[in-house]
């Protein structure tokens, strides 16, 4: 049992390069084409397209084809979101520098880069989790689809 | 638009393709049921899939898919004979003239008879028409008189029939 294993194991190894590479599957194509052809059953064609027309066959079509696009627009969705907090964090800048422009000492000066630097620090952790979040939600649907 | 596209698409592809997906399935499941499923579903998982195509070489990406539902196939438990890597290459080379290979396909197709001719009635004809004569269900409706739905219900359990008997014809032959 263990030794047909064995002798298994080189035709599954050929089969996963094949599966895996586009150059491996083309030269496992140019074998069988030249040395292997066989007619198929003239019912294989009427019976992949019955079945390509049933409904379950469709929806995972469908579901794939608007995934794609649902894919492109959450993308477009992250780099939008990211523009956002750029320009939010840029507009609260010049708040902080006015700020620091009207407070004349050193202390002020160490109490509003603290300031600053807590602010910045709290966006970027809001930002970070909403990443997160968004990064988690694209999975969790990926999986529904692999599913 | 986008529907009539992908459906004309997977229609070209089976015109282009079955006899080499179905030729791949054959030569390394050697069981011609399981060769037909799987030359079924590699089509159907390409259409399920056609999103993700990148448009550029159809064969190898059909083979691509292939080829993973045959390992899939090798891999499940149960599997009676996998393919040795030289009994893949011997089968391949020792059906490189094409009269050979006629000879191998007839051979399949007396196989395939023999087999249908082992069911008992009303198997035995719908098998012999359905699988050996290739004659479409509704071409057989019209023939028989018998209604669609009966005889894709009898298609399907002649073709279960026929596995067993495939397997077991197999096992006899050594």
């Amino acid at each position: 049992m263990d030794n047909s294993n064995d002798n298994n194991l080189p035709v599954i190894q050929i089969l996963e390069q094949a599966s895996s590479s586009e150059f491996y599957a083309e030269r496992l194509a140019d074998l069988v084409e030249t040395h292997g052809l066989m007619t198929a059953p003239a019912n294989l064609k009427s019976s992949i397209l019955a079945r390509s027309k049933q409904l379950d066959v469709q929806l995972i079509a469908r579901s794939n084809q608007l995934s794609k696009k649902l894919a492109l627009w959450y993308y477009g969705f992250k780099v939008v979101l990211a523009g956002v907090c750029c320009v939010g964090v840029i507009l609260s800048v010049p708040d902080m520098h006015e700020r620091y422009l009207r407070s004349g000492s050193t202390s002020d000066h160490r109490s509003i880069h603290i300031e600053t630097y807590k602010v910045i620090q709290e966006l970027q952790e809001k930002v970070d989790d909403l990443s997160k979040r968004l990064w988690e939600m694209g999975v969790s649907s990926y999986d529904k689809q692999e599913k | 638009m986008r529907k009539i596209n992908a459906e004309a698409a997977l229609e070209q592809w089976i015109d282009n393709y079955q006899n080499l997906i179905f030729s791949i399935c054959f030569q390394l499941t050697n069981d011609y049921f399981d060769a037909q499923d799987l030359a079924q579903e590699t089509f159907l998982s390409a259409y399920k899939n056609m999103s993700a195509f990148d448009g550029k070489n159809e064969r190898a990406w059909l083979c691509k898919i292939a080829t993973n539902k045959c390992l899939d196939y090798l891999k499940a438990a149960g599997r009676r004979q996998i393919p040795t890597e030289d009994q893949f290459l011997i089968s391949c080379r020792d059906t490189s003239p094409a009269p050979e290979r006629d000879v191998m396909e007839k051979e399949l197709r007396q196989e395939l008879y023999d087999c249908c001719m082992q069911l008992k009635s009303p198997y035995k004809e719908v098998a012999l028409d359905y699988f050996y004569h290739e004659i479409s269900i509704g071409e057989m409706a019209a023939k028989t008189g018998k209604n669609v739905k009966t005889l894709q219900t009898q298609v399907y359990r002649a073709k279960a029939m026929l596995k067993k008997q495939y397997r077991k014809e197999d096992l006899w032959n050594g």
